[in-house]
């Protein structure tokens, strides 16, 4: 199902996006635990609401929630999100730009191939830039002498992944219908974003996969929580699947 | 071999045709060159051909596979060069062509053996390790032609190939045309430049508006042309009817 050959061409030309989510998301990663103590001072010096300020005071003085916080359920957050639809945006809307997806499609390979196997490349991308950036991050912090506990951390990362395959399938799906990789990736993005404004609203806090991916229930239980995982995993295959079909019906 | 039967493919739901009930056959060890005017069929049917867009009706039979039934196994044994030479940019030119290999799973010291002679035909030799977004039109033209030949394909199948070549490279690829009829495979080519054609092409086939009009060797098509002597004046005359 998968083609080696397209495989392997889809990661060399996705090289310079998986270096590029490297080395933003392992610096952020890395300089959260060095610094906490300069927030700390920065909350005490600067002029805030009584209310973030408390809230602020929490999150520094308990660094396990500190660190998760902010890096499950903000920096990574963002940067999975973000690096999904750059990913898949141009997958297919690309090729079809600059006139390769003819060539591609005139070789000997399904449809099902092509984007079965744009699909693994694209996601095995997006795994390593979110699994290389948080196990910096959990070595940032031993080496800051903040120890936390590995299996506890590590926990966050599969429902941060399942949730960042499903915006990458959204964009996918984008992508098939398009002609354009920025507009697939924008648009992906623009969906991300107002489920990122849902969670402002109090009937919708803690319902979107944004929440999801944060995994909360994770950081209390140290436990993944595998109904959530399971809905973003289904929720991923389904916008895959209805990828597929579109791409199956149009002509190239 | 190529056999095309009762063809038709329209684009805007059916509001325009752009190949109407095509029907030819072309033979191993035959070349043929496919012309008409802008806008007659002629990439449409190619496309249909290699796969990339499947017919409103009728059937296709490449190397005896149907192309509805067996797109794969039609696709491994083409050799296509598209009328646009649009490759992967970010990919150098050695890598392209070992993507291809891959692809064909052609052996690795069957593919560097080819590859070798036919950089050397194309003087791309020195220029195969840049990457393909330094290259002119011409060399990317000469890249895809190397690519569509690496994996020694049955059937050549060409959309305005020689658009872009130098004359040295455009002599290359009629050779290489010949040598493949000779060796008993199947050349199928469209053209605007019709001393390319008259020379090369054992049959030619005119098609306009979608019809095939004429179909014949160079011979035939004189005759039902008011032996016209030359293909400029023979198109000329049919496709002015």
């Amino acid at each position: 199902m998968i083609s080696s050959p397209l495989f392997v061409k889809e990661l060399k030309e996705a090289k310079w996006k998986i270096i590029t989510g490297l080395l933003i998301t392992g610096i952020t990663g890395a300089s959260l635990p060095f610094l906490v103590d300069y927030l700390g001072v920065f909350v005490e010096q600067m002029a805030m609401p009584e209310w973030a300020r408390s809230i602020l005071g929490q999150q520094l003085g308990n660094y396990p929630l500190y660190l998760w916080s902010n890096w499950y359920g903000k920096n990574l957050l963002q940067f999975s999100v973000a690096f999904a639809v750059i990913i898949a945006g141009p997958l297919i809307a690309g090729e079809r730009a600059r006139n390769t997806l003819e060539f591609l499609a005139s070789r000997p390979l399904s449809r099902v191939q092509i984007i079965l196997t744009k699909a693994a490349a694209g996601s095995v991308s997006l795994g390593v830039i979110i699994l290389v950036s948080t196990v910096i991050t959990l070595v940032a912090s031993y080496a800051a002498a903040r120890p936390v506990p590995v299996a506890w951390f590590m926990s966050g990362l599969l429902p941060q992944y399942a949730g960042a395959l499903v915006f990458f399938n959204l964009a996918l799906m984008l992508s098939v219908r398009s002609d354009d990789g920025l507009k697939a990736a924008v648009i992906a993005g623009g969906i991300a974003l107002l489920l990122f404004a849902a969670e402002w609203v109090a009937p919708l806090r803690g319902r979107t996969v944004i929440s999801m991916m944060a995994a909360s229930r994770s950081f209390v239980t140290g436990d993944v929580h595998f109904g959530h995982l399971f809905f973003m995993l289904l929720l991923a295959l389904g916008l895959l699947w209805a990828a597929l079909t579109a791409f199956r019906q149009s002509d190239v | 071999m190529i056999e095309i039967r009762n063809v038709s493919k329209s684009y805007n739901k059916g509001q325009i045709k752009a190949v109407d009930d095509l029907s030819l056959q072309v033979q191993p060890g035959e070349i043929f060159g496919f012309l008409g005017p802008n806008g007659a069929g002629k990439t449409t049917t190619i496309k249909m051909i290699v796969g990339l867009l499947e017919p409103d009706r009728g059937s296709i039979v490449v190397n005896g596979y149907d192309i509805r039934k067996d797109p794969i196994k039609v696709r491994k044994s083409i050799g296509f060069v598209p009328d646009n030479p649009s490759v992967y940019e970010r990919l150098t030119g050695i890598e392209y062509l070992n993507f291809l290999g891959d692809m064909y799973d052609v052996p690795r010291a069957v593919r560097t053996k080819r590859a070798k002679e036919l950089l050397e035909l194309f003087e791309l030799t020195g220029d195969v390790g840049n990457l393909i977004q330094s290259y002119s039109h011409g060399m990317r033209q000469k890249l895809v032609l190397i690519g569509a030949l690496l994996h020694a394909p049955d059937v050549f199948v060409l959309d305005e190939p020689m658009v872009g070549l130098d004359p040295r490279s455009a002599h290359n690829l009629k050779e290489i045309m010949s040598r493949h009829c000779q060796e008993g495979k199947t050349v199928f080519f469209s053209t605007h430049i019709l001393d390319v054609a008259e020379r090369l092409c054992d049959r030619i086939g005119i098609i306009r508006r979608g019809k095939l009009i004429a179909c014949g060797t160079m011979d035939q098509l004189r005759h039902m042309a008011n032996n016209k002597e030359t293909l400029e004046n023979v198109f000329l005359e049919l496709t002015e009817q």
